[in-house]
This record gives structure tokens, C-alpha cells and sequence, in this order.
């Protein structure tokens, strides 16, 4: 108690311990003070005290600083919703605004703008236009912080003067002044390139100086900028978007130059396809993903060498890397990440391992942005893995990272793993299987699979180990369940069942080993693999086929005492092995089926039941009453084809192209993994035309708009814009979550493989694509969130999830 | 940009909002953040970013209080989770210390910085130094003030001339009697020890702190004896660019008082000095645990305050552990923590004993990582070492010193 004295202490424990009205009409200050700190007190508990507010109203004209700061934090907090007293202070602020100290101007400003009422725009409009122009730093930096809150009161006819006064401020001589400005022009008018045009050499000039929050606004808007003005660079990533006739001869050239590529050569074809699939994802919106995959054989989006610049010889390219570059050692990570993205994009390929190091150092230094800068780098080193192969060791795992840390840096160590590195690799995952927690453990072994998926050369061993594994973790089959030991061990099977695929007559003796352990593997989804590899290889090699009758006699012996998914398994397998039979085994087999038939009808589950029907009918006529030949008979060369059709069709399945939505790095869409309203792509290269500088198409998209808002605003006048404008967001958050858990009724089965994230990004494409239809999507980079106006999304609301949404997700599955 | 912020305390209070816009956030959201937490535990701790069904959250947690950012649209998330590092940096270091008697002690103040630090949702001033003079710190003097006079106010009446200068973060020309600029490197060392004994890796994370107090605006350049050994680096905003570019030399004005100048990284380090050695031998349902510590390559300076701690795997039944020297504990979470102190100079510390497992286990099949803890007063292991400090136009009298410590960061031994 004796650390609290002095403290606001009892005001938070017991704000209405007293009574507050009189206070407020004290004549001393320090007794309006408390009375403020109560209400403050009352505001951070979540109480709505609004109905102080016409005596608070009249405290702002003193004189106290202290007792303004506080009036003005209960006035913006409660200025909505008492519109009419709250235009009793503005004669005081429109005297404040004249006050000879800065801080009060500044402080004037600020609140006037933030209490948000429309009938007094135009006067903070003015007001704005004047501090604007303010001697002080200060002052001039909280004029550009209020544009945006003008701006969110979608005044139509002001836009124009909102804008002029963005180009004033982004021309100011401080740096201080020109971060606030970019962040309002960001919010004000982020597609009036032309305005960035005026001022861009500045603008990189003083870059470094610009205050951390600004940097990283402004580096955006300078990438955007660069992009719009002059196109992509050749010689950078996003170079795999030039025409493909062009693309491998161009392909050839930078490999010389890039040295790093060629020493990997495990990152070939799928890799540039990897590449070509980002750096699309940067420049195509939402809509135009939607529809590329929805119409697989539409025009592919290409672009055209005019749409290039080389990164040699373009000044204003040259500036903007130069200018990022000192940002990249930044102590913001934020900072780090933004200029490293520039560099990503148009820094020619041999110059991208500059962002390396500081992107790795973010790791250490700041804890909270790990995962998020992981998140990052994933996609990084998807598209360039011989970027980060030599720093591997920066992804090895402490047991002090967090689950979704740890299974984000095994994700990358497996797709940066070369055949140098690879051993030091493979003998940190051997710690790492013995780890205590058995979730990492399980993760683990399923990167030992895709790590062998793109280095063959490190078959053998990795499934000596994993044999080995799934062996040690029979000792503890009884706890399996308990310790998540299963999972470990269906993990194992599964990146053995995939290596052997790859070359099945060269591990022919694993598959025996395994079919010897099944006696002791007791996890169901584990035997059911076994078994189906027994099916499947039933005829390769010398070995397998002379263990197959003992193995049926066995798997008939304990079909009763199996789980649903391991009876099913063996149905398939009995039929596999049967149809491919000749010979000796021949007899045996067709008991064996014959027997596992009979059990099958009086299953406890319809599934075995109906297969079993199923397998005796196909195979009646062939194999268990053998006279008489019926109508439907087959012959046994016909029959091994539909058996074929029905039990092995997976060999056929390709693997599909990648086909995912990639958004720029640093971005929130890119962590939540849909477009998140508000979500730019890449401007269209050389989209900005030197004369396009009275209109760009930006202006009339937010001009339109605001058309529609003011239009809403006549109706309901107490019905504020900016409220609308959340609770539209609010709404499309909502049925988004709803639709997607009925999308995942409706595909349950169809999209197995697919992850959840996919989904949700066909669903917010969806949105979008429903938007087209009604007409309001005028065009495409524009902002999905503004643009989410109440028309469009109660039309779209009606419409999920119900007649349109399941056609969509169809069409959008090829 | 940010729309709200909220302060939670470690029971899911909320202890605090703050609506940075007209986009009002309420509260129900803390209310299905905290349901989350408590339903997934850590792991929904230690997401920096949430999707939610309304709004995207970052969180940063810090001595139990969480402080929780809410948005609707697109926004770079490091931002928002850096300004939260940020908010809660100021406030510890203006409250002395974070928890949650402190916050609800100091609310207006609180409200204060906050107000100060955000405006409709973009960071406005974080500057340190500059919030200081804008709204004072709670200190004994200006609290027992209050009690006597109960005149209170925290608020500055004039802007801090810092805000429009070149070099926001020094405050307005302090003056000193003593002139007087300490330099402190800090490194952390990272070390992997994997199950065969090799040195995975091992590597030191360095910062260079700075506490100056120096007269006027002082221009100082600082430089390595040996500054090839750096693998990378980074700068506070004052560190002049170009002169590291081309000499590798550090070039700044000062903030006034303390600060991170520079951190560093040195990797690829050949040794660590302690080692630390476990043998688990399990057979029968037990596990027999012994653990030596000892000194590998002896830094010339004491070496204290050393720990080790390891989490006991989920199928020990019990455990019972001795050590030779120092202390061990096993807390309620099957942490089990060795406090060693000081390497005795007669013998060896170890740790040994016996785990019981559960009755269906034969033997022990997943292994402990065991993290080790130590301080050296003096030493920077990296062998990085300042060459000399200048003051631009030296002031007659001025203190400089320096000073070395390092510490155990990530380092880990795996058994």
C-alpha cells in the first residue's frame, strides 16, 4: 500500500466512491482533474459514462494543459455519440488553434479532427490547410495525421483539396513531417501515383531519415511507385512473368550470372514454376486469381517485354535499392522486412542475398517477430532455396521455440537441404525424433519424407532410419495413443511409403520388413498402409510373392479383431492380389477372399458390408461359382483391368500444379493467408502514363464511391458513414466464416489433401468474383475493403451460401 | 491501422481499452481471445497475429500482461506488433517495472502515453526521450508533491524542441557538470551441444549499450580494435551510415542517457566455456541420470551464476535427483532446475540419480534438452574489443569507460 501512495490508485479502485457531477462544475482545477481521472477510470472498465458529457464539454476552455489532455481523451471518446454537445467546444478549439504554444494548436488539432462530425469538416478542413503550413514540426506532422481522419468521413467534394494537401506535406523539408504525410497518403490517396512523381528523388533522399512507422509506409508507396512508373525488372525474380518464348532463353542468361543457382541443381523445373506462381500472386488481385482458376485455360497472364526495365540502367531503380539498402540494418524488424521485400522484388537476382543476413538477424533479436518473419522467409527460400541452403544452421530448432516456430523452420530446412548440407541436417532430425514433445517429433519425420522427395540420392538411408524408428516406437506400441506416439509412427510409414514410390523394385526389402512387423504394429492407420503396400507391390520382386499366401492366411486370421479402416484395407488388398494371381497361390487366394467375404456381409459396419457385396458380385462369376457363365461375366484379362481402374487408379493422379494465392511478403493477407480487406497487389506495370496525371483510375474508384456513401448518408443522418463502413466489414468477416465451414461440408472428401487455408482463399475469392456480378467492381486494384459498400455485400450475403456458392466452388476446382 | 488497443492482465482482465479510431472495437473481442487462450493454452499465447471472426489481433505478451491490437484491414502485422513491443517498453520503463497493480495505479498516465504515442491508429511520437518531456514520469518527488499540494499534473506545458529537430532522439541540450559516456558490450552466447557431444553451433548475439551524459550536442565515433569478426549488424537510427560503409567505424549523436547503440552477431565460434556432459542409461522402468558441469576453456574471469534446467519428459512417474554442489529443485510443471553458482575449485558438479517411468515402460525413449545458464563479468567470449572512443571538440573533462559481460543465451546440451 505504501508504493501506491500519490498513485491514481484509489481513483481505479473506486472511481464512484464519490460523486462525480459536482466535481466536474468545481472551480478548481484539480478537482475537475479527479473528477476526469474517475471518468477515465470508468472508461477503462468498460463503462459507458457518456452522460457526463455536456459538463465535461465545457472544461475545455481552460487554461490547465493537464486538464485539456484529459478532457480531450473523454471527448474523443464519446464525441459520436453526443454529435450536438460536442459542437459546443469547437469555438474553443477554432481559439486554440490560434494559441502562440505549438503543443496546443497541435493538441486543438488533433481532437477537432478526431471527434469526426460532418457538419464541422470543412472547418477542420481549413484548419488542417493552415497547420498545414505551421512553422512547428509538430504541428505540420499532426496535420497529416488528421487527413486521413477527414478522409474516413468520405467528403467527396474535398477530396481534391484532401490530396493537394498530401502533395504539400509530402514535400515538406522534415522528415518527420513527410512519414506522417505517406502514411495519409497511403490512407488518402494511395493510386495518385502522380503525386509521388513530383516528389520522388526527395522522397528516397530522405527515406533514412524518415521516423521508423514512415519508413515502412513509405517504402511501400515508393515500391509502388517505381513498379507503376517503369515495370519489373529483368533481371530480377519477378522476371518469369516476361513472355515464356523470351523466358528460357532468359533463363539461361541470368543462371550464368547467377553462380548460387547453379550450384543447386535439385532446384530446377518445379523451382522457376514456384517463382512464376509468387511473383504473379504480387500482381494479380484477388478477383484475377479467382478467375485464372476457375477457367483453367484462359488467357495465362503474361506480360510483355515493354513491361520491363533494366534494373542496370534505371536511375530511379538504382535510387530506390540504394536508398532501402542502409534500411535493411535497421532495429526495426518491420523496417527490415519492408525494405527487404523491395529488394526481393526488384533487385536483380544476383543482388537478393543482401537481404539474407538481416532477415536471419531478425530472428534473434526480436523474439515477438520470428514467427511472423518465418512466415516470410518460407516463401523465400520456396522460390530461391539456394539463397538460405548455406545458412541452414540458422534454422536448427531450440527447444525454446514455439510449436508453430518449430514446424515453420522444419518446413524450410527441408526445402533449403542440399546434398552438402543434408548430412548435418539428417543428424539434427535424429535429435529432434527423440525430443519429448511427440507432435514435433511426428513433424519431424514427415520433413525426413519431403527431404528425400528432393534429394533420391539420400533414399536409402533415410529409410534405414525411418525403419528403424518405427521399430524402437513398437516397444512403446501400448502408450501409443497416450504419448501421441501414433502419430510418430503413422508419420514414419508414411515418408516410407513415399520414398519407395518413387523407385519401388530397389527397396523391395523394406516393404518385407515392414510386412514382417505388422504382427506387432497395432496403430490401424499404420497396418492399413502395410497392407496396402502389400497389395500394391504384391507382384514386385522375387520375395513378395512368395510371402503372399502366408500373409492373406494371416490377414483373414485377424480381420475380425481389426478397426473399420484396416478391414477395408484388406478387402482391397485380398481383390488386388487376386486379380494379379496366377498359378499356385491361386487356390489359397480364392478361399482367403472367399472366407474374408462371408465375415464381411455380417460386419458390424455398413461400409464393409457394402464392400464386401460390392467385391463379390464384380468377382462371382470368376472366382466363386465357376460354372456357369452369366450375362455380366468377365474374363480375366478384363476383369484385371477394372480392378486395375478401381484399386490402383492413384498412380495416375499427377501432381497437380502449385496453384495458391501468394501475397506480397510483410503483408497481413500473406500470415492470415486470405486477402484481408484494405489488400493491394503490385500495381500493373507501367501502368502510371506520363500523361495520365489529371484522373487516374485510382481517383475515380474512391470518387465513385464516396458518391455511394454520401448517398447512404442522406437517408439516416445520425447514422454515421464510418459506422456503416465497419459494420460492412464486420459482415463480411462473418459470412465468410460461416460459408466456410459449409464449404467444408460440401468437399469434404473431393479436397482431403487440400489445407484449410486453400479453402478459405477460394471463399474470400468468391466475394469477390459475386461483386463482378453485381456490377460494383468497377475495376481491379481497388480497395476491397472501401469497396465493400452495403449494396454489394447485402446482395452477396443473400446469395451464400445458398444458389451461388456451391457453383463456385466447383467452377473454381479444376 | 490499428483500431484499438486493449491491456489484459494475467487472469484475462481487461485492465484497459483505447479506441484509436471512429471504427469502435468492442470489447466482446478480449472476451473470445481469452475463451481461446484458455481452450489452447500456450500455443495460442504465442501467435504474434489472429485471424478472429471480426478482427485480425497481434499480441505481444510481457510479464504476464498481454497488450492486444485490433485491426479490420490490411497492414503490415510487424508494425503493429513493434509498436506494441514499443508501447510496452515505455510503460515498463516509466512504471518502473510492469504488472498489474502498476498499470491500474498509473492509468492516466498510461492513457497519457498512449494518447501521445498513437494518433487514429499510426505511431505519432515513440520516441523515448521526447515522451519524457511531455509527460513526466511518476517519481517520489512528484508524488509526495501531490499529496501535499494536490496539484498533480504530469503534463508538460511546451513542446519538446526534439520533435522538429534532425535528431529526434536527443532531447533539447542537456548540461552536465561531469561529462561522462560508458560503454558496455553485453553478449549472449548460443550454443547447440547435440546428442554425440559436437558443437552444432555456437554463436554470440552482442549488444553495445551506451549510457552517456554529455554536454551539448556531442559528436562521438566509436571503433573496433577488430571489426572483421562481425558477421552482421545493426544500428540505432543515430549511426551515420556511410562511415561504417567504408571504415567500419561507428559515427552517431548521442540520445542523452542509456541506449542500444548497436547489436551484433559473431558465428561460427569454436568453443563454449563450460561443458556440460549428461549420460541417461535407462533400463528396467528407470533411468539413471548423471550430469557433469565442469570448465572447458577458462575465460579468465569467474564464471557465475550458472544453472541448468531441463523439462522432465511426460511418462516419468518420479524423479529423484542429487547434486554434489548447489541446489536442485523440481517444480510443479516437471521442470527440474540445477542452481550451481560457482564451480567449486576441489571438485566436479554433478547431478545424478534415478527417474522412474511409468509401469508399461520399459525404457526411456524420448530424451531431455537440458538449457544452461551462466554470467562472466568482464569478458566478451566473441573476443570482439573496442578500440577507442573519440569525442568530437572534447569537453575538459570527460569519463569514459568500458565494460564487458556475457551471458548464456540459447544454449542447449541434448541428451
Amino acid at each position: 500500500m505504501v508504493f501506491r501512495f500519490g498513485t491514481d490508485a484509489h481513483l481505479y479502485d473506486d472511481p464512484d466512491d464519490v460523486n462525480i457531477a459536482p466535481l466536474l462544475d468545481s472551480k478548481y482545477d484539480s478537482e475537475k482533474c479527479e473528477a476526469l481521472k474517475r471518468l477515465l477510470a470508468l472508461i477503462a472498465k468498460g463503462l459507458d459514462v457518456s452522460n457526463f458529457f455536456p459538463q465535461v464539454v465545457k472544461n475545455v476552455a481552460s487554461q490547465s494543459l493537464e486538464l485539456k489532455k484529459l478532457v480531450y481523451l473523454y471527448l474523443l471518446h464519446y464525441a459520436e455519440k453526443h454529435p450536438n454537445e460536442a459542437l459546443l467546444s469547437i469555438n474553443c478549439f477554432q481559439k486554440d488553434l490560434g494559441d502562440p504554444n505549438p503543443l496546443v494548436r497541435a493538441w486543438a488539432l488533433r481532437t477537432m479532427a478526431g471527434i469526426r462530425l460532418h457538419v464541422i469538416a470543412p472547418l477542420v478542413l481549413v484548419a488542417v490547410n493552415r497547420c498545414a503550413r505551421d512553422p512547428t514540426v509538430y504541428v505540420r506532422k499532426c496535420a497529416a495525421n488528421a487527413l486521413p481522419k477527414l478522409h474516413d468521413l468520405r467528403l467527396e467534394e474535398q477530396k481534391s483539396t484532401l490530396e493537394e494537401i498530401v502533395g504539400i506535406l509530402l514535400n515538406d523539408h522534415s522528415p518527420a513531417v513527410v512519414g506522417a504525410a505517406a502514411a495519409a497518403f497511403a490512407s488518402v490517396c494511395p493510386f495518385n501515383l502522380s503525386l509521388i512523381r513530383r516528389n520522388y528523388r526527395m522522397l528516397c533522399e530522405i527515406l533514412p531519415d524518415v521516423e521508423e512507422w514512415g519508413q515502412i509506409v513509405l517504402i511501400g508507396i515508393l515500391l509502388r511507385y517505381v513498379i507503376a512508373r517503369h515495370g519489373l525488372v529483368k533481371e530480377s525474380v519477378m522476371s518469369s512473368l516476361q513472355c515464356t518464348d523470351n523466358f528460357h532463353s532468359e533463363k539461361d542468361v541470368s543462371d550464368d550470372d547467377f553462380r548460387l543457382a547453379k550450384e543447386s541443381n535439385h532446384s530446377g523445373a518445379c523451382d522457376s514454376e514456384f517463382v512464376n506462381m509468387v511473383s504473379r500472386g504480387y500482381i494479380e488481385g484477388p478477383d484475377e486469381y479467382f478467375s485464372r482458376s476457375s477457367y483453367a485455360k484462359r488467357v495465362p497472364f503474361e506480360l510483355n517485354d515493354a513491361q520491363f526495365t533494366s534494373g542496370k540502367s534505371n536511375e530511379d531503380v538504382k535510387i530506390l535499392l540504394y536508398s532501402t539498402s542502409p534500411l535493411l540494418r535497421s532495429k526495426d524488424s518491420a523496417v527490415v522486412l519492408a525494405a527487404a521485400c523491395v529488394h526481393w522484388i526488384m533487385a536483380p537476382k544476383e543482388d537478393v542475398k543482401r537481404i539474407i543476413k538481416p532477415l536471419l538477424f531478425i530472428l534473434r533479436s526480436s523474439n515477438v517477430s520470428k514467427y511472423v518473419v518465418l512466415c516470410n522467409i518460407q516463401v523465400f527460400a520456396k522460390a530461391m532455396p539456394s539463397l538460405f541452403a548455406p545458412y541452414h544452421e540458422d534454422f536448427f530448432i531450440y527447444s525454446s521455440d514455439s510449436y508453430q516456430v518449430k514446424a515453420l523452420k522444419l518446413e524450410i530446412l527441408s526445402s533449403i537441404a542440399t546434398d552438402s548440407s543434408i548430412s548435418s541436417i539428417f543428424k539434427e532430425f535424429q535429435d529432434y525424433i527423440r525430443d519429448p514433445d511427440r507432435r514435433f517429433a511426428a513433424a519431424t519425420v514427415a520433413a525426413i519424407g519431403i527431404c528425400t522427395r528432393q534429394l533420391p540420392k539420400m533414399a536409402h538411408i533415410c529409410v534405414d532410419g525411418l525403419l528403424t524408428l518405427t521399430r524402437q516406437e513398437l516397444l512403446t506400441k501400448d502408450l501409443g495413443s497416450r504419448y501421441q506416439e501414433a502419430d510418430v509412427l503413422v508419420q514414419a510409414t508414411i515418408s516410407i511409403k513415399s520414398i519407395i514410390k518413387q523407385d519401388p523394385p530397389i527397396h523391395e526389402k523394406v516393404i518385407v520388413q515392414l510386412v514382417r512387423s505388422l504382427d506387432s504394429i497395432k496403430v490401424p492407420s499404420v497396418r492399413a498402409m502395410i497392407i496396402w503396400m502389400v497389395g500394391e507391390y504384391s507382384s514386385l520382386g522375387e520375395i513378395i510373392p512368395r510371402m503372399l499366401t502366408t500373409v492373406l492366411k494371416y490377414l483373414a486370421w485377424c480381420f475380425t479383431s481389426e478397426a473399420l479402416e484396416t478391414k477395408l484395407q484388406i478387402l482391397s488388398t485380398v481383390t488386388k492380389v487376386l486379380s494379379g494371381a496366377t498359378g499356385e497361390g491361386l487356390s489359397t487366394f480364392k478361399k482367403v477372399f472367399r472366407y474374408l467375404v462371408e465375415l464381411a456381409e455380417c460386419d458390424s459396419n455398413y461400409d464393409v458390408r457394402d464392400l464386401a457385396c460390392f467385391l463379390k458380385e464384380l468377382l462371382s462369376y470368376n472366382f466363386i461359382s465357376q460354372g456357369s457363365q452369366g450375362v455380366y461375366s468377365l474374363s480375366e484379362k478384363d476383369l484385371h483391368i477394372v480392378v486395375n481402374c478401381i484399386f490402383r487408379k492413384q498412380r495416375e493422379v499427377k501432381t497437380e500444379s502449385i496453384n495458391y494465392q501468394f501475397y506480397l511478403p510483410g503483408s497481413l493477407s500473406h500470415m492470415v493467408l486470405h486477402t484481408a480487406p484494405g489488400y493491394e497487389p503490385l500495381p500493373k506495370p507501367c501502368s502510371l502514363l506520363l500523361d495520365d496525371i489529371n484522373e487516374p483510375e485510382g481517383t475515380r474508384i474512391i470518387m465513385k464511391e464516396a458518391a455511394d456513401y454520401s448517398g447512404t448518408d442522406d437517408h439516416g443522418t445520425s447514422s454515421d458513414p464510418s459506422d456503416n463502413e465497419s459494420a460492412s466489414d464486420y459482415g463480411s468477416q462473418h459470412s465468410f466464416s460461416g460459408s466456410r465451414s459449409s464449404g467444408h461440408g460440401d468437399d469434404g472428401e473431393s479436397n482431403e489433401g487440400n489445407d484449410n487455408a486453400d479453402l478459405l482463399l477460394q471463399i474470400s475469392d468468391i466475394g469477390n468474383a459475386a461483386e463482378n456480378q453485381n456490377g460494383v467492381f468497377h475495376s481491379s486494384p481497388a480497395n476491397l475493403g472501401e469497396l465493400m459498400s452495403n449494396r454489394a455485400l447485402e446482395s452477396w450475403l443473400e446469395e451464400q451460401p445458398g444458389s451461388s456458392n456451391p457453383g463456385m466452388l466447383e467452377q473454381s476446382r479444376p | 491501422m490499428l483500431q484499438c488497443i486493449f491491456l489484459l492482465s494475467d487472469s484475462g482482465e481487461v485492465m484497459l481499452e483505447k479506441q484509436l479510431t471512429g471504427h469502435r472495437v468492442d470489447r466482446s473481442i478480449c472476451d473470445w481471445f481469452w475463451h481461446h487462450v484458455i481452450s489452447q493454452g500456450d500455443s495460442f499465447k504465442s501467435q504474434p497475429v489472429i485471424a478472429s471472426p471480426t478482427h485480425y489481433l497481434f499480441q505481444v505478451v510481457r510479464e504476464g500482461i498481454t497488450f492486444l491490437a485490433c485491426t479490420q484491414v490490411e497492414m503490415p502485422p510487424l508494425m503493429g506488433i513493434e509498436f506494441l513491443c514499443r508501447v510496452s517498453d515505455v510503460l515498463s520503463d516509466y512504471l518502473g517495472g510492469l504488472n498489474e497493480d502498476v498499470i491500474k495505479d498509473n492509468f492516466v498516465i498510461v492513457y497519457e502515453l498512449l494518447d501521445e504515442m498513437i494518433d487514429n491508429g499510426f505511431p505519432l511520437t515513440t520516441e523515448a526521450n521526447i515522451l519524457r518531456e511531455m509527460i513526466a514520469p511518476p517519481n517520489i518527488v512528484s508524488k509526495v508533491l501531490s499529496v501535499v499540494t494536490g496539484n498533480s499534473s504530469n503534463v508538460s506545458d511546451t513542446l519538446p524542441g526534439a520533435t522538429g529537430s534532425s535528431i529526434p532522439w536527443r532531447a533539447a541540450e542537456p548540461k552536465y557538470a561531469n561529462n561522462e559516456v560508458y560503454v558496455d558490450l553485453v553478449e549472449e552466447m548460443d550454443a547447440v551441444i547435440n546428442r554425440d557431444g559436437a558443437l552444432v553451433k555456437c554463436e554470440v548475439y552482442g549488444e553495445v549499450r551506451v549510457n552517456s551524459h554529455l554536454s551539448g550536442l556531442p559528436d562521438l565515433t566509436l571503433s573496433f580494435a577488430n571489426p572483421s569478426i562481425l558477421d552482421d549488424v545493426r544500428f540505432h537510427p543515430c549511426v551515420r551510415f556511410r562511415p561504417w560503409e567504408s571504415h567500419q567505424v561507428l559515427s552517431f549523436v548521442p540520445p542523452d542517457g542509456e541506449f542500444k547503440l548497436m547489436s551484433y552477431r559473431i558465428k561460427k565460434l569454436k568453443s563454449t566455456p563450460l561443458y556440460v556432459k549428461p549420460q541417461l542409461t535407462s533400463d528396467a522402468g528407470k533411468c539413471r541420470v548423471n550430469v557433469l558441469v565442469g570448465i572447458r576453456n577458462d575465460p579468465g574471469k569467474t564464471i557465475d551464476s550458472i544453472t541448468l534446467e531441463f523439462q522432465l519428459p511426460p511418462c516419468i512417474l518420479s524423479a529423484d535427483l542429487n547434486s554434489n554442489h548447489g541446489t536442485v529443485n523440481i517444480l510443479g510443471n516437471k521442470i527440474c532446475s540445477w542452481t550451481i553458482g560457482r564451480i567449486p575449485k576441489d571438485k566436479t558438479p554433478s547431478l545424478s540419480g534415478t527417474l522412474l517411468l511409468e509401469t508399461e515402460l520399459e525404457r526411456l525413449h524420448v530424451f531431455p534438452t537440458f538449457r544452461v545458464g551462466f554470467r562472466i563479468m568482464g569478458v566478451a567470449l566473441s573476443g570482439l574489443q573496442i578500440d577507442k572512443l573519440d569525442l568530437k571538440t572534447a569537453p575538459s573533462r570527460l569519463y569514459k569507460g568500458f565494460r564487458a559481460l556475457t551471458r548464456a543465451g540459447e544454449f542447449e546440451v541434448r541428451s
